[in-house]
């Protein structure tokens, strides 16, 4: 076997082990529960018990070590299954911790961001026993994680960039939630001690890490936030698509499925485009992850997921007619999701700006030799 | 029922060995086409400049994939893609050899007498042979195969009556591979369909210019009186003509000129644009999204194509979605710029005009966009 046919290997196992774990776990019932506040434990700890948090993870840390591109159908897996925990987060904070050189802890994790403007920004300090971190910091399931990892300043000497790992015992919730009922919390960190932290000084680990990168706002969006939002959007896609075929074969109307309707077909087909460019854009972007300047592709894949999100919800709610609206159908379970998604981490007009400022920053003649480039975009 | 799993692209791999073959076809278009203003550029796939095709076939860039025993270099499907991008990012005059290229040499490699492939095939990939392609008539279009043009078996071969529409490069093709009925009596109108290889110096051939709406003479219509066509110029069985055609189709769904024929505006709105107009700045930052998105789809098909796979639907789908993009271009050009179209105005207005009034052909060519989306409701099926 070759190293190709390895890597596509383990990419095929982790996706069939996905499929298998979530398909089988995730109920209505949960998503209903999960949408009241209530923390599903017995799922979080299957998922936990598989191994399959571990996926970016060094094999000497329990994990799969697994790149982006053999981690992608996992994580789309999953979010087909709309599986109401952090587990998208929590590898993708995996990824971070390996690349840190930090073990990973057990338990949910997200990316903190810095909430609000300077005064509140997270701020890293050295002490004696350890780093401590103070400010105030954006958790996604903010309530639910052990950890956060974030990235700080550092005090003194101030600037430097400090990435520390923090436990979330003691610190302050103030607890929000988004369109989907999914946990968007704000944290307040006093004096906490950090688990572990990492000073990041050289420009090309920092933008290996997806940070660093010119911007004109004092809290930017997350690259690496902005390409799990992706990815989570084009695994619903798949949902979406194919609960929406279904329901348009068997739904009966003038004596025959409305799918037999041209105009039905039309929208259907219009929904498949969505689906493949959704997938198409987090597959690039995964693919792209494993050399600096990853965070073009992405930018590009929040662009293009966004605006399928916002398209496909539309005609799947258009060609399931009055019951999708019912919160009885599952539809919505899928599509408040993606309405979320596609604001979080930067919109797709976030996103678009930032590439169209660089790329008239250039201007035409650079445009095709950066397209083609190989980290594109 | 999982439907999505049947229109997954897988990424191609990064360019790696390819870049040195991207580095020489640039300096070769620096050269060749580097000063075309952008408003020829516009012209794309449809530009045309026969020294053009043969400096290219000099060069092993046409028919690059094809057996050396017909002419071809035996390189790679991701090769060629290089080479057909460049070309056209580059706006290069291309429309002398892209259908023979595309579709016509493929087809007579596969299926005509191996005489007469022999004997034509190793002149498309010189760039000294032109192709048309005679499916559309006056009757017939998205309804293909209720086509009336026939051939009726006579001594030696057939005899073509009937006409052709909107056969683009009529008027400079050597060659049409035409979709005739050589078989009324089938009950089923896709059957008793055949391909002909037709000289278009047939007696009895006639070719008529018809105008576009921009005045441009790029299709034709071809009528066919008592035109004598050989039995070695059958293109595979008889009766199998409808199945060469889909197949035939599909070539020439997802390549990148189904993506990049407005290429040459988006380069000008870049360069125009002010980066510190939130307006400018996000539509822009759009459409360079969406042009990167649909390389990387285009590419992968190539390379599922490569490996030996069928993305057919995946295929569809990018057809489509270049189209709306190709399209979109213009529309955008108009909403940031409003530039009153004058066709001697600037380059940049030149080129937005051309592009205004050429791109409602890119939905319509190759099968409407209608038929291509009940071609993907098929392959999701529902139909």
């Amino acid at each position: 076997m070759n190293e190709r046919e390895q890597e596509l290997e383990l990419e095929q196992m982790l996706a069939d082990s996905a499929q298998r774990l979530f398909g089988n776990e995730v109920t209505t019932a949960q998503l209903e529960a999960a949408e009241r506040g209530e923390w599903q434990a017995d799922l979080w700890r299957t998922v936990e018990d598989s191994g399959l948090t571990r996926l970016f993870a060094g094999e000497d840390d329990g994990g799969a070590a697994a790149d982006w591109q053999q981690g992608m159908p996992a994580l789309l897996a999953a979010s087909r299954t709309l599986a109401p925990i952090p587990f998208v987060d929590t590898a993708a904070c995996g990824w971070v911790l390996a690349r840190l050189g930090i073990a990973m802890p057990d338990g949910p994790m997200a990316l903190a961001a810095h909430a609000g403007a300077e005064p509140e920004r997270a701020v890293a300090r050295s002490s004696a026993d350890g780093w401590r971190l103070d400010g105030t910091v954006d958790v996604p399931w903010g309530r639910h994680v052990a950890h956060v990892v974030v990235r700080a300043v550092d005090r003194q000497p101030f600037g430097r960039a400090v990435w520390l790992l923090v436990p979330t015992a003691g610190c302050r919730i103030e607890t929000g939630a988004n369109l989907a009922g999914e946990p968007r919390d704000r944290l307040r960190f006093d004096d906490a001690p950090a688990a572990a932290a990492v000073v990041v000084e050289s420009p090309a680990d920092e933008a290996m890490l997806g940070a660093g990168a010119a911007t004109s706002q004092p809290s930017p969006p997350s690259p690496l936030g902005a390409l799990m939002r992706s990815i989570q959007i084009a695994g619903v896609l798949e949902r979406v698509l194919n609960q929406t075929v279904q329901y348009a074969t068997e739904r009966i109307q003038f004596g025959r499925p409305i799918a037999k309707f041209q105009a039905i077909q039309q929208q259907l087909a219009m929904l498949a485009n969505e689906v493949v460019a959704a997938r198409m854009a987090v597959a690039s972007a995964c693919a792209a992850m494993r050399a600096p300047g990853w965070d073009s592709q992405a930018m590009v894949a929040k662009v293009i997921c966004g605006n399928a999100a916002g398209r496909a919800a539309a005609i799947a709610h258009q060609v399931h007619g009055a019951i999708g609206f019912t919160h009885e159908h599952s539809l919505h379970w899928s599509t408040r999701r993606l309405w979320s998604w596609r604001a979080e981490y930067g919109s797709e007009a976030h996103w678009a700006r930032e590439i169209g400022t660089r790329a008239i920053r250039e201007g035409g003649a650079a445009l095709w030799p950066r397209v083609t480039a190989p980290q594109a975009a | 029922m999982d439907t999505a799993s049947q229109i997954v692209i897988r990424p191609a791999q990064p360019d790696g060995d390819l870049a040195p073959l991207r580095a020489q076809v640039r300096a070769f278009l620096a050269e060749t086409v580097g000063d075309r203003p952008p408003q020829k550029r516009a012209q794309s796939w449809s530009g045309y400049d026969p020294a053009f095709s043969l400096a290219l076939g000099a060069k092993g860039w046409i028919g690059m994939t094809w057996p050396k025993a017909f002419g071809g270099q035996e390189r790679s499907m991701l090769e060629r893609y290089v080479v057909l991008e460049e070309l056209l990012a580059a706006g290069a005059p291309v429309g002398g050899h892209w259908v023979a290229e595309r579709q016509s040499g493929p087809l007579l490699m596969r299926y005509a007498d191996p005489e007469v492939a022999h004997e034509i095939v190793p002149r498309i990939t010189r760039g000294e042979v032109r192709f048309c392609i005679g499916m559309s008539e006056p009757d017939s279009g998205s309804d293909l195969a209720s086509i009336r043009t026939r051939g009726d078996r006579v001594d030696g071969g057939w005899v073509v009556n009937g006409t052709k529409l909107w056969t683009s490069n009529a008027h400079r093709s050597h060659y049409m591979i035409a979709l005739v009925r050589t078989d009324r009596s089938a009950d089923d109108k896709h059957k008793g369909l055949s391909q002909l290889l037709i000289d278009m110096r047939s007696e009895g051939l006639q070719v008529r210019p018809i105008r576009n709406l921009a005045g441009a003479e790029h299709f034709n219509e071809v009528v066919f009186d008592n035109v004598f066509v050989p039995d070695r110029m059958v293109i595979g069985e008889p009766g199998q003509g409808w199945a060469q055609v889909t197949a035939e189709l599909t070539f020439e769904r997802s390549g990148p000129e189904r993506y990049l024929s407005s290429y040459a505006l988006l380069a000008e709105m870049v360069d125009h644009a002010d980066a510190d107009d939130a307006r400018h700045a996000v539509e822009l930052g759009y459409l360079v999204a969406e042009l990167s998105n649909l390389r990387q789809m285009s590419r992968g098909i190539a390379a599922m194509l490569h490996r030996g796979e069928n993305p057919q639907l995946a295929a569809a789908n990018v057809k489509d979605l270049g189209a709306l993009f190709e399209q979109r271009i213009p529309e955008v050009a108009h909403q940031l710029f409003g530039h009153e179209l004058r066709p001697d105005g600037s380059p940049f207005v030149a080129t937005h005009c051309h592009l205004t009034q050429t791109v409602p052909s890119f939905s319509l060519r190759g099968g409407t966009r209608e038929i291509l989306r009940g071609i993907i409701a098929r392959g999701l099926g529902v139909r």
